[in-house]
Formats: C-alpha cells, sequence, structure tokens
C-alpha cells in the first residue's frame, strides 16, 4: 500500500474526462480526494458532520454480502462485515469487498454526463462533458430516429444483474417497445441452469455446509468466491468432509482439497458417466427414492453401460481405480454428497448435457431435497413490481436471435447467436445499443466481433459507474451513482435459507452521478407519455409497495441491513410435490429433449484434440476481482497489477521461453501481449490467463496496456442447447513478443 | 356487467378453439402478456377477488384445461375478441410453470 500513497494526486484528473486528459494516474487517500475536489468548487469541503453506521449490501460481485459502512465527517471510511448477514456471507466481507470504499473515491470513476465529440471516432475517447438534459435528450433522440427508420426492435438493451435496478432497465426495454434484451446468463451459466432445469425442474443449491462428500469440477471456490460455498467448503462439519477437485490448474481450491485431479480439459461427463456406471453396476443407487421420485431409471442402467472407469480414464486422465473408488465413496455418503454444480461458467460446447450428467449422478444417490444434498432454493416473496408495457400497433418482430438456440431464454437472449444475426442484419438490423451495467467487449468472446457490431450501430448509449471498454465506445455516458450512494431496491435472495438484501445511501451521490431508476425515469419522459406513465413513481413509493404485505422487512433492512425469516433450512419441501418438469418427478430420462431431437440421457463426446504446437486456453475468475469491473480499483490493483499466462516449465523449455518474458498468444480470432509465467500449476497442453486485464478503455488508468485480454483471443463457440458460450474450445499459439 | 357477460361469452367461445397440444392455435404471446396484465389483473392480483394469478401458477396441461372450461366464468370487465382471449392462452401457456422458458438469473 506504501506505494500507492506515495502517488500524488493530480488534481488534473478529476476535472472529469472534459479535457480527454487521460494520461495521468493518480490515487490518494479518500480525504485526499475530497480535499481536492472540494478545492475544485466541485464538492463541500467535509464539516463535522459527525459519524454513522450504515447498513447495506455490497456491490463489488453477485454475492450481495451484508456490510455496515462507517461514515464520519461524509467520507466513508471503512466498511465492515455485517453480523447479521451471517446466513449469506457468514459475517464476511472479502479483499473486493473491503476495496469497495475505492468505488466511491476513484479518480477514474464516471462523474458527468460526457458525450462524444463530433467528429471523432469512437474508440478515441474523445468525449466533453455534458449537462444531463443534453445527454438525456441526446439518448431519446436517437431512440426515437432508430425506431422510426427501422423498427423498435433495432434497439438492443444489454444489462446483468447485480444492480438491483435491472428491471427498471428491462422494464424501459419492454415499453419502448423491443423484444431485445441480451442479458449475462449465456456469458455465465445458462447450461448450468438448463441442465439441471430440465432434470429437476430447477437449479437448486448444494449444500455445502453439511455434505460430507463433495466432487467439485472447476468451479474454483476458494477463488471464484461464492457466499457462502467458499467459506462452508473450508469448515465442513466436524471434519468429516472430504472435498475431491478437479481442474486442469492446481487452483487455490486444490490447495484445499483432499485430492486433486488435474483432470484433461473438457471430458469431466466422462468421469461422471463412468461414476453413474459403477454405482449401478453395483447397486449402490438409492432404488427407494429412485422408484418414488424419478423417471427414466431403467433407460439409464442400459445408458451408461459401455461407460466403464477404465474406458474413462483413457478420456479424462484419471487412474480407473480412483474413479471407482470415488464413486463407492460418494454412494456411501449419500444423501449428504454432492457432485457440486455451482456457479461455474461453461467451458465446452456440450456443457448441458454435461450438466445432466452431474444432476442424474446426484439424482441416483437420492440426495435432493435433503440436509447435505441439493436443495432447491426457498425464497421470501416481495410484493412485485407491475406495469403495462404499451401495445404499439406497429409491425415488431420478434427476438433477433429467436429459435437460435434450442431453449432461449426471451429475457436474456443467446449473446453470440445474436451477435452473428446482428451483424448480417439477419432478419433485421440492429441499430441502437443501450447498456446497462454489462460490458460486452469484455465478457462476450471474440472481441473483434463485438467492436464489428459496434460500428455499425447509429447509436450507442453505456449507463455504469466507471469507464468500462463499453462505455469507452459509446456516444453518450451516463455515469450512475455507486452502490454505497444510492438507493436500491429490495432484492430476494433465494437459497437453502432466504434472505432479503438491499442498498441504501452511506454519503449523497457525488459529482454529477445519479441512481439508475431517475436516468430510465428521464429517458422514459423524453421517449413518451405513455412511456413515462409506467415509470411515474419515487424509489420510496417503489420500496413501501415491494413490503405492503409485510412493512417490517424494509424496517429490519434499515436497521439491520436484513431480513430473513428463519436462520434454519426446511429441509425436504418439495419432496411429495410435482416438481417444474413435465412429469413432476426427477427427469433422468428427459423425453423433452428426445422431442426436441436432442439426447435425452447424456452422450459422451470426445473434445477436440489439442492441435501440435497449440494449447488449450483456458480461462478464470480471481479472488480478487469480479469479471472485468474491479480490475482497475486502485486496492485491488495493488494486489494484482497485470496477468501473465501460465505455461507448464516442460513446454516453455520446449519454446525456449522463460518465466517473465513478453509473450504473444495468437488464436484464430484474435492476438495478446502479456507476461509468461512458468508455473508446474497447469497441465503441458493447456495455457490459463486471469480475465479482467488488456482493456481498451485509456480511462482505466491503472490497468490500460497491462495484461491481456481472453475476451480477444477466445472463439465464440457456444452450446446450441442453451446458447452459453464455450470458454474453453480455443487453441493458442505462444510467440517470444 | 354488460362488458363481463360479454366476456364471458367470448370465453365460451374460446373453449372450443383450444388446443391441447399448443395452446391456442394463431395466439400471439407477446400481445397476450399485454392483454392479460390490462385485462385480467384486475381481478387476479393480491387482495382481489380473484386472488393472484401469473403464468406460473399452473402447468401448461393445466393452462390448457382451464382455457376448456374454467375459463368461461373467470368474470374480467374488460371486452375482448376471442383473438384476444388466444393471445392470453398462448401467453399463459407459453410461461408456465413447466414451459421451455428456462430460469434465470440475478
Amino acid at each position: 500500500m506504501a506505494r500507492l500513497l506515495e502517488k500524488k494526486v493530480s488534481r488534473r484528473h478529476f476535472m472529469g474526462l472534459s479535457s480527454c486528459a487521460l494520461a495521468t494516474i493518480a490515487i490518494g487517500s479518500q480525504v485526499k480526494v475530497l480535499k481536492a475536489l472540494a478545492k475544485d468548487g466541485r464538492i463541500d469541503a467535509p464539516t463535522g458532520l459527525g459519524s454513522k453506521d450504515v447498513y447495506s449490501s455490497c456491490g463489488m460481485c453477485v454475492n450481495k454480502c451484508g456490510f455496515i459502512a462507517r461514515v464520519k465527517d461524509g467520507v466513508i471510511q471503512k466498511l465492515d462485515p455485517n453480523p447479521e448477514f451471517f446466513i449469506r456471507s457468514r459475517a464476511m466481507l472479502c479483499a473486493r469487498g473491503n476495496a469497495g470504499v475505492k468505488v466511491v473515491y476513484d479518480p477514474d470513476r464516471l462523474k458527468y454526463p460526457l458525450v462524444r465529440v463530433e467528429g471523432s471516432k469512437r474508440g478515441e475517447g474523445k468525449f466533453r462533458r455534458a449537462t444531463w438534459e443534453e445527454a438525456l435528450d441526446l439518448v431519446a433522440k436517437n431512440m426515437n430516429e432508430i425506431k422510426d427508420k427501422y423498427s423498435r426492435a433495432s434497439v438492443m438493451f444489454a444489462s446483468t444483474e447485480g444492480t438491483f435496478s435491472e428491471h427498471f432497465f428491462t422494464q424501459l426495454a419492454e415499453c419502448y417497445g423491443s423484444p431485445n434484451t441480451l442479458r449475462h446468463p449465456t456469458l455465465c451459466l445458462s447450461s448450468n441452469i438448463q441442465g439441471f432445469g430440465a432434470t429437476f425442474g430447477t437449479n437448486p443449491t448444494p449444500d455445502v455446509l453439511n455434505a460430507d462428500f463433495i466432487i467439485m469440477s472447476g468451479a474454483n471456490r476458494s477463488e471464484a468466491l461464492m457466499t457462502p460455498d467458499s467459506i462452508d467448503l473450508l469448515r465442513g462439519d466436524g471434519g468429516k468432509r472430504k472435498l475431491i477437485y478437479l481442474d486442469p490448474r492446481f487452483t487455490k481450491t486444490s490447495a484445499k482439497a483432499d485430492e486433486w485431479y488435474p483432470i484433461k480439459p473438457g471430458t469431466d461427463m466422462a468421469f461422471i458417466l463412468a461414476m453413474i456406471h459403477v454405482i449401478v453396476t453395483e447397486n449402490l443407487q438409492d432404488q427407494a427414492f429412485i422408484d418414488e421420485f424419478t423417471v427414466g431409471f431403467e433407460q439409464l442402467v442400459p445408458h451408461v453401460a459401455p461407460y466403464t472407469p477404465e474406458w474413462a480414464a483413457t478420456e479424462c486422465e484419471i487412474p480407473a481405480a480412483d474413479i471407482r473408488r470415488i464413486a463407492k465413496e460418494f454412494a456411501a455418503a449419500a444423501p449428504r454428497a454432492v457432485y457440486y454444480q455451482g456457479r461455474r461458467s461453461s467451458f465446452m460446447a456440450n456443457d448441458t448435457q454435461m450438466r445432466r450428467a452431474m444432476a442424474i449422478l446426484n439424482a441416483i444417490v437420492g440426495n435432493w431435497d435433503t440436509k447435505g444434498g441439493l436443495i432447491p432454493n426457498a425464497n421470501i416473496e416481495l410484493t412485485k413490481h407491475d406495469y403495462l408495457a404499451p401495445w404499439y400497433d406497429e409491425d415488431i418482430p420478434g427476438r433477433l436471435d429467436e429459435g437460435s438456440v434450442t431453449y432461449l431464454s426471451e429475457k436474456d437472449g443467446a449473446w453470440p447467436a445474436f451477435r452473428d444475426r446482428a451483424l448480417a442484419a439477419d432478419p433485421y438490423p440492429i441499430k441502437g445499443m443501450m447498456v446497462y451495467k454489462q460490458n460486452p467487449l469484455a465478457s462476450v468472446p471474440n472481441r473483434a466481433k463485438t467492436l464489428k457490431l459496434m460500428e455499425q450501430m447509429d447509436f450507442i448509449c453505456t449507463i455504469d459507474i466507471t469507464m468500462s471498454d463499453t462505455a469507452w465506445y459509446s456516444d453518450v455516458v451516463l455515469p450512475e451513482a455507486t452502490y454505497l450512494e444510492r438507493q436500491d431496491p429490495l432484492e430476494a435472495l433465494g437459497g437453502i435459507v432466504p434472505v432479503v438484501a438491499f442498498r441504501q445511501p452511506c454519503i449523497p451521490p457525488m459529482f454529477e452521478s445519479k441512481e439508475s431508476l431517475w436516468i430510465i425515469q428521464e429517458i422514459a419522459k423524453r421517449l413518451s407519455e405513455e412511456i413515462a406513465a409506467e415509470f411515474d413513481f419515487t424509489m420510496e413509493e417503489h420500496l413501501h409497495h415491494q413490503v405492503k404485505h409485510n412493512p417490517q422487512i424494509l424496517e429490519d433492512l434499515r436497521t439491520k441491513g436484513i431480513y430473513y425469516e428463519s436462520t434454519e433450512p426446511n429441509y425436504g419441501r418439495t419432496r411429495g410435490t410435482a416438481l417444474k418438469t413435465k412429469s413432476g418427478k426427477i427427469e433422468i430420462f428427459s423425453q423433452k429433449y428426445a422431442d426436441n431431437g436432442l439426447d435425452p440421457l447424456p452422450v459422451y463426446t470426445r473434445p477436440t484434440a489439442v492441435p501440435s504446437n497449440r494449447y488449450r486456453l483456458l480461462v478464470g475468475r480471481h479472488a480478487y476481482f469480479t469479471h472485468g469491473t474491479t480490475a482497475n480499483n486502485p486496492y485491488l490493483h495493488d494486489i494484482m497489477p497485470e496477468n501473465t499466462l501460465w505455461l507448464n516449465p516442460v513446454e516453455a523449455q520446449k519454446l525456449g521461453l522463460k518465466n517473465g518474458q513478453m509473450v504473444k498468444v495468437r488464436s484464430a480470432v484474435g492476438e495478446e501481449k502479456l507476461k509468461l509465467e512458468v508455473t508446474q500449476k497447469i497441465r503441458p497442453d493447456s495455457v490459463y490467463m486471469a480475465h479482467g486485464f488488456g482493456v481498451l478503455s485509456k480511462a482505466q488508468t491503472n490497468i490500460y496496456g497491462k495484461g491481456g485480454s481472453d475476451a480477444a483471443l477466445i472463439e465464440e463457440k457456444y452450446c446450441p442447447i442453451s446458447g452459453n458460450v464455450a470458454m474453453h474450445e480455443t487453441f493458442v499459439e505462444i510467440l517470444p513478443a | 356487467m354488460k362488458r363481463l357477460a360479454k366476456v364471458i361469452a367470448i370465453l365460451s367461445i374460446a373453449a372450443f378453439c383450444a388446443s391441447a397440444a399448443v395452446a391456442a392455435e394463431g395466439g400471439n404471446a407477446k400481445k397476450g402478456k399485454y392483454l392479460f396484465k390490462k385485462n385480467c389483473k384486475s381481478c387476479h392480483v393480491e387482495g382481489a377477488e380473484g386472488g393472484v394469478v401469473t403464468p406460473m401458477k399452473k402447468t401448461q396441461a393445466q393452462w390448457d384445461r382451464f382455457f376448456e372450461d374454467k375459463a368461461k366464468g373467470c368474470a374480467t370487465k374488460a371486452g375482448i375478441s376471442e383473438q384476444d382471449i388466444k393471445d392470453v392462452q398462448q401467453y399463459l401457456f407459453d410461461h408456465a410453470a413447466d414451459s421451455d422458458q428456462p430460469e434465470t438469473c440475478g
């Protein structure tokens, strides 16, 4: 941290981006920043505002952990974990959560509405400061022009979860009349949701705390943090826990596991099918459970006959004896045994069927809705915000990506399929792009294609708190107040023990940043009276509407930062009730899939072999960063200033490459330069780089020019069932830079 | 009450049109969503006489059965056409508890 403090505060930087002066980076303490801002006349100097504690929930990643902001003289001094939030976050706040303070007092944050300078090109970063009035008028003008010239469907709306306010943005899309909302699930875990949904009718939560035996495939829980799983994984119940971990890399989770197997990438399904083979061959399944709660077991038995451990060993490079033993141990520990599906992105194009195999393995040992097994999520009801999107008697086509994948979520879309059709204007053009928090340039594989997509837009507007790559390529950039400055609606967080969270402002919004509801309302007002009418409420009214059936919820949130009805799981709620599948039971054999021409039971396909002189590119998350959103945070940047390319020493020697040298990584779609890290922590046939670097935005001054972008390298292969991108189907060449 | 009677009559006609396999043939689910919210919500919200109704309250087969008989008695206060009924049915069918619409994230 000393290095940070030595840096001097650059006043010029706090002037915002109005002069495009982006070369200088400066970090200061919060007080220094505030003083600089005060001198600049942009905010009042800190005065004796006293001290207060504010309960709210974190916005640094997907977990929404509870914290208490310690505020003194109008300055957030520190964020402490909220002990009341034990149910979800086990009263913990991670490195990212702690670094949240720097989101507010970050010189790189967005401060004012910005408009791209007339005559400049997108990506040059030439923005001028605009008034809210001008910027919002420009947004509405362009949205209306595109609607008149093409259709309402020609404006796409990209957004992502986590803000608690995203539904206002999708409401705007629906009220405007565009079917084309593009959310994050196909960049995330739509295949997981699909595979488990097809089997159980829902995607359940593994009861990590109470499971005695856990098998984890690549969901690197000690680094890709999920609360409470990441914490519970290490606690276990009385030390009985056994963790088997499969990953081509030696991650932090490998270090914590009882057994780690560097599985050959893309072969998880072979391992799982062989486990099922052992269980049914040796009659270790929970037959009583299967008879009562499932359909299709009789088709499963012959289906897995060829999938012996000996066969699987040649596929996944895990010894047959280990597969056999693990299968027996798993069945013996059941029902307190889970093959953890958890949160993990999709690696291969067959991911939905791999998830089906995982779900079936769990089902046959009877771990459904019982302590230590897979628990369907419970929820606390909030009164839904309802609205009536106007009906337009115009010829508005359906989703652009309609029919592109078997099971398309009409609200989420399928990113790569959508992009391909938009590039071809097939069957109609997409000319406007409204973005809220999402950063497709960093998150959708094949960045060059996303840049082409953006090039063909008549208009791009991004609402964000930071100058993401996508904002950098936009025409209008609107600064949202950060999660520490704004009031957010209540959010019901489902899970084994459900809770309700919300956010309340720790300090007023700084600079000219605004709550997203206000921004969206102002756009709505400018679009039409009809649309504006659906946004005619205040945030306070909205909060009270959400809890009108139980005002205690809001009371608890304001005073404790969390609402819950029980601290204990309620196991077995769904046993004996119809599940949300066609049969109402757990579907081992999926008739629905058969009817759609899909394999009704998961069939293994061998992944494409790594070509000679190439490596399989693996990507992954990191405990310090959330996707592409936090690498520029000054505190977190100090911990990890750039990403590196992991390469096994044997391969490094073959290529004549040395640890620390710069290398070029080339795939079929892009080339990036970054530092080489020669390490035994990776299989010789693969290389790895962390996500979130190699940015295009020069306004991310800490990380611009540092490391490489995985999105620039990954080819956009995707699962034809769910539309989920396949992150590990790209081969790269490594060359000295 | 006149409008109510009209809707009941329309629903009765619609019952004949309901297909067990694909809900109402020729139904526009997108318009159905609008019509459902506009017309059905007057009775089917929390605290109102009809109780809360969402597409997820029934399976596809249950919705089809509903439109075969019980929809006749579904007293709404709006006058909507036969086509409107088809649209509403298609919307409810497409978003039923066991529909192909996957769960989402966030």
